[in-house]
């Protein structure tokens, strides 16, 4: 949610290696990131802090590594993927490499995928492999339609 | 004696359609999602805020009941709403259909398709439509919509109908406004047709049927089939015969755990063909069913109109040479020793036979046991009261017990079995004024039968095959005392046919009310050619009874010391050629009594070639002295002839000639029959007529594909010799 | 001349019992055929569907059928001879083996007489009945040469 992004930033690791001249650090295994409701959990993340707190970009890499943040209205977003990239400034994620992004209750699986976590928008890409290998998977259940019609109810009651 | 023909299926259609080369649609469910999911794949997928989705490249969409392709998607209120683009194709467990969108509401569970080819599942039946609508609760409907059964590209005939609609649930179509093309060329219009679309629970013919014939003239019957429950349902069959009128017939079946059974009426008001326009009918009862744990109730119930109904106007159940119609109703009792079975045995029967007896009703108890190592004990008994449809005709209550003492021996290389019993009888017979027979009359004897049967066999070879041929030497010695029972009239009982099977029943009569004395000795012998698979290949069996006494029950008839000599063979020379034959000739006189020769070539159920001869000296006054060919023989892949003519020798003249010609392909198939019967109609006093022939050409044209897998009657059951009725067995 | 008694017919000895079960309570067939098992030292017990176990031959006997064709007729047309063909049906299965579907008919002359129908209809009962003594005796015949002819059930089918 909104207030995620004024909370400080706690990371922790097993080790970190700080490149005060261009603002970059890398910390290594077991890397665990908070923002609020926001948690990275990877094997490596890098973060490229040169245009200054509050503009940083984080770059988490694992087998996989995982993020998970609660939206504007509670609903809870998770991914995982062999590479996730968060810009804290223009609130984007884009996850590479069997990325996977679950949203209420669908779940999107593809080689490529960005989510704008204002506008919750996500675009997902299959890579076009010749098998379908590149192909992007989106689940929706039942609870989905549940609850987004709830969700529709209050919109239309607001 | 057994007969092993290569494949004994008794109605010989050909796969039903083997002549198509398109393999019907099928539809696997594993590939479905469990209940309520949507799966989407695609190269590229946006979602915003969890809304609305688009989806583009080769999009496959899976929900729980179908699968949709399409080249781009659009999914909103995440997976409830759908619109799929760019030749898409859905398929579910009853279609698959090509169409340019699909848009999918699965609140209201509505899914709409545009400018559509179908197919549907399971077999082959396609068209076109310009719209289908799936709804789960009215089914599917098409609209603006081409069916046929035939492939695509050899679509012979077509329906086309502004709407058709399979309901859900249901296994039947229903058009409206439909025209028929044959080949393109408008046929004839009917404002509403219904057809069966699947072949889950039909059986015959559910299809529309067009003959014609010289007792009907056009015979049009147009089935509609309801499906009332998952046990029961209805089958209603409307028959328009232009000589005749229009016929109703309607099938009922139940189906529950512990029983089954059909309720069957056909019903023509005022037959236009017959002077005064009499309404005609025709119904069965068919029930069999567990009433408690060990108790079977049985009910095989018919009646008719009048006499020549069968003649006129046919019958799944009783051929036209059929003399009469069951109405049985039984109760038995079955358990490890003990059985019981009531029955009420009537008849309707057919012609003037006025006086005809039957049992109302007909009790009888078995008791069987073993007694001791050796012996087994069994009691015959029967209550049974005979009225007659004829009121001054003698009716009888009899009693009848018959305690069996036997000692049977039993091995696998032979059986002896000595036998003792005691026929103890009672009658209280009325309407025995003015004749012979006493009112109440008491009847006992004794019979005891010593019977001896070795089993060898040895290998050896038969026309270089090795078999194993057995060598079954019989003997039986049969005494039963003798009583005067000229008292007791003829209720269940007439002479039994002595083939070579009855030889050594013991029992000159069928029934109890004439058991005659005996002091014979039966011979007998059978030998058989086994194959490694233990088939019989060929079996001799020959058998003749010496009479040490003459007999004094039937004296008039029996009076040599010997019985007619008894033969049966029956020969498979290889896997095409089969021959049988049965004879029985008074050795005193060496006159034929009985024999019928049959030789067959038979490639498989299509293709055969029989050559049969009957002759009986006298069957109650008549001598049967018939010869018949019957051969069925496809001349191409499409085209059938079968082929038959029985010629009754004694009278010179043919009793049945029948040919038929089939063109059969893929979807459809026409038939023309010409053939030539006795016609044993009958005339007002119920007697048949001699040498009254029967002649017409009909044709045929069947549908095929749709619901039925191939004709419900082929030409080989067609006609009167060619016609096999199933009883019903209880 | 070289015959021999007959010997029993040579079933695999692990198999002494034969279960009979039927579509039909208390089907004909089954009390017909269970008489002329002990004939064969064979013991025979009928079956519900829990004890099936998988020492002994399962035989499922298919609902029977009866039918008849004409062979002759008198002058009037009516029918004076019938074949009666008694159609046996049923599935046989050997411990460890697959199931296997038969099909066989036996076939008896029979004349009929309107003028007794009620006489005929008792001689029908007692060739129908001895039709399937008859069968009976055809389907133990051929047991033995079935169990060997049965394919294997595939390993993962345990009975």
């Amino acid at each position: 949610s909104e207030d995620d992004f004024s909370q400080p930033i706690k990371i922790g690791s097993n080790t970190q290696f700080i490149d005060g001249k261009n603002k970059t650090a890398l910390y290594k295994e077991d890397v665990l990131i908070t923002q609020g409701s926001l948690v990275i959990k990877a094997d490596e993340v890098e973060v490229i802090a040169t245009d200054g707190s509050g503009r940083e970009i984080f770059i988490a890499r694992g087998k996989p590594a995982s993020y998970s943040q609660s939206l504007e209205d509670g609903t809870p977003v998770s991914a995982k993927a062999n590479e996730i990239r968060y810009e804290v400034v223009n609130r984007t994620i884009s996850l590479a490499g069997s990325a996977e992004l679950q949203q209420d209750t669908s779940k999107v699986q593809g080689d490529k995928i960005t989510f704008d976590m204002i506008t919750e928008q996500l675009l997902a890409t299959g890579g076009a492999g010749k098998n379908g290998e590149g192909r992007v998977t989106t689940v929706f259940t039942p609870e989905t339609i549940r609850k987004t019609s709830s969700k529709k109810d209050n919109k239309d009651n607001e | 004696q057994e007969t092993t023909a290569s494949n004994s299926q008794l109605t010989p259609n050909a796969a039903p359609l083997a002549f198509c080369s398109v393999e019907p649609v099928t539809f696997s469910s594993q590939a479905l999602m469990p209940k309520g999911h949507v799966k989407v794949e695609a190269n590229r997928t946006e979602i915003i805020q969890d809304t609305v989705a688009l989806f583009s490249g080769n999009v496959d969409i899976t929900s729980d009941t179908a699968v949709i392709s399409a080249s781009q998607a659009q999914v909103n209120g995440s997976g409830r709403d759908l619109i799929a683009k760019g030749d898409v194709t859905y398929q579910d467990a009853q279609l698959k259909v090509e169409s340019d969108a699909v848009t999918l509401r699965s609140e209201e569970e509505r899914l709409e398709m545009q400018n559509t080819r179908y197919k549907l599942t399971g077999f082959v039946g396609q068209g076109a439509a310009k719209d289908i609508v799936l709804d789960t609760d009215t089914g599917i409907v098409l609209k603006e919509v081409s069916f046929t059964t035939c492939p695509e590209g050899g679509e012979d005939w077509m329906i086309r109908a502004s709407e058709i609609s399979l309901e859900k649930g249901t296994v039947w179509g229903k058009a409206k406004h439909t025209r028929f093309y044959i080949a393109d060329v408008p046929v004839f219009y009917l404002p509403y047709f219904a057809f069966p679309v699947s072949n889950e629970r039909q059986t015959g013919l559910l299809f529309p049927e067009l003959t014609s014939s010289s007792r009907t003239g056009v015979d049009y019957t147009q089935p509609f089939y309801w499906n009332i429950a998952p046990n029961y349902d209805m089958t209603i069959s409307p028959r328009l015969m232009t000589l005749r009128g229009v016929q109703l017939n309607t099938e009922f079946r139940y189906l529950t755990e512990r029983s089954q059974g059909k309720a069957y009426v056909e019903y023509l008001p005022s037959d236009s063909d017959i002077a005064g326009n009499p309404d005609r009918y025709f119904y069965r009862l068919e029930h069999q069913g567990l009433v408690a744990d060990n108790w079977l109730l049985n009910i095989d119930f018919n009646g008719l109109s009048d006499n020549n109904y069968l003649v006129d106007l046919g019958s799944d159940y009783y051929s036209r040479a059929d003399t009469h119609l069951y109405r049985n109703i039984g109760l038995s009792y079955y358990s490890q020793n003990l059985s019981v079975n009531m029955q009420i045995k009537d008849f309707e029967v057919l012609g003037n036979t006025a006086d005809s007896y039957r049992a109302v009703p007909e009790i009888k108890v078995n008791y069987n046991r073993a007694f001791g190592e050796y012996f087994e004990f069994n009691l015959d008994s029967e209550v049974a009261h005979f009225d007659n449809t004829l009121e001054t005709a003698p009716t009888a209550t009899r009693f009848h017990i018959a305690p069996t003492l036997a000692m049977p021996f039993r091995a696998a290389w032979g059986e002896f079995v000595a036998e003792t019993s005691l026929f103890q009888t009672v009658y209280q017979q009325d309407n025995v004024e003015g004749t012979n027979l006493k009112k109440d009359v008491e009847r006992t004897l004794g019979q005891a039968r010593l019977y001896g049967a070795l089993y060898f066999e040895r290998d050896t070879s038969w026309f270089s095959d090795d078999m194993s041929m057995t060598l079954e030497p019989k003997v039986q010695y049969l005494y039963t005392s003798y009583e005067d029972q000229t008292a007791i009239g003829f209720y269940d009982s007439t002479p039994l046919l002595t083939d070579v099977e009855g030889l050594f029943r013991g029992q000159e009569f069928t029934g109890l009310d004439r058991i005659s004395d005996n002091n014979q000795i039966t011979l007998g012998a059978t030998t058989r050619m086994l194959d490694k698979n233990n088939r019989e290949q060929f079996v001799l069996s020959v058998g003749q009874i010496f009479y040490l006494e003459d007999n004094k029950v039937i004296a008039a008839t029996k009076n040599q010391d010997r019985s007619a000599l008894a033969a049966e063979v029956d020969w498979r020379f290889n896997n095409n050629w089969f021959f049988h034959s049965d004879v029985q000739v008074t050795t005193d006189t060496d006159k034929v009594d009985l024999s019928s020769v049959g030789i067959e070539y038979r490639r498989d159920d299509a293709r055969f070639i029989q050559l049969s001869h009957r002759y009986v000296r006298d069957l109650s006054g008549e001598t049967i002295d018939q010869i018949g060919i019957s051969a069925s023989w496809p001349i191409s892949e499409n085209w059938q002839w079968v082929g038959r003519t029985y010629r009754d020798l004694e009278r010179n003249r043919s009793v049945e000639t029948y040919a038929g010609i089939q063109y059969e392909s893929c979807c459809w198939a026409v038939r023309l029959v010409a053939q030539r019967s006795l016609n044993n109609r009958y005339n007002d006093s119920g007697v048949q007529t001699t040498d009254d022939f029967d002649s017409g050409v009909s044709l045929q044209f069947i549908f095929k594909g749709i619901g039925s897998s191939g004709t419900r009657r082929s030409m080989l059951q067609d006609g009167m010799f060619g016609y096999r009725q199933p009883y019903s067995l209880n | 001349c070289g015959f021999h008694l007959r010997s029993s017919p040579s079933l695999p000895d692990d198999i002494n019992t034969v279960a009979i079960e039927s579509a039909r309570a208390h089907a004909p067939l089954a009390r017909a055929l269970d008489k002329r098992l002990n004939v064969y030292g064979l013991s025979s017990v009928s079956v519900d569907k829990t004890s099936r176990s998988n020492q002994n031959v399962n035989i499922y006997l298919l609902p029977e059928k009866l039918e008849r064709q004409l062979l002759s007729v008198y002058p009037s047309g009516q029918v004076a001879e019938y074949e009666l063909i008694y159609v046996v049906r049923y599935r046989v299965q050997f411990p460890g083996k697959e199931a296997v579907m038969v099909q066989f008919e036996v076939v008896r002359d029979y004349q009929d007489d309107p003028d007794q129908v009620l006489a005929k209809s008792r001689e029908l009962e007692l060739m129908l009945s001895e039709m399937r003594d008859e069968a009976a005796d055809i389907m133990i015949r051929r047991l033995s040469s079935q169990a060997a002819a049965a394919p294997n059930a595939s390993t993962s089918v345990s009975q």
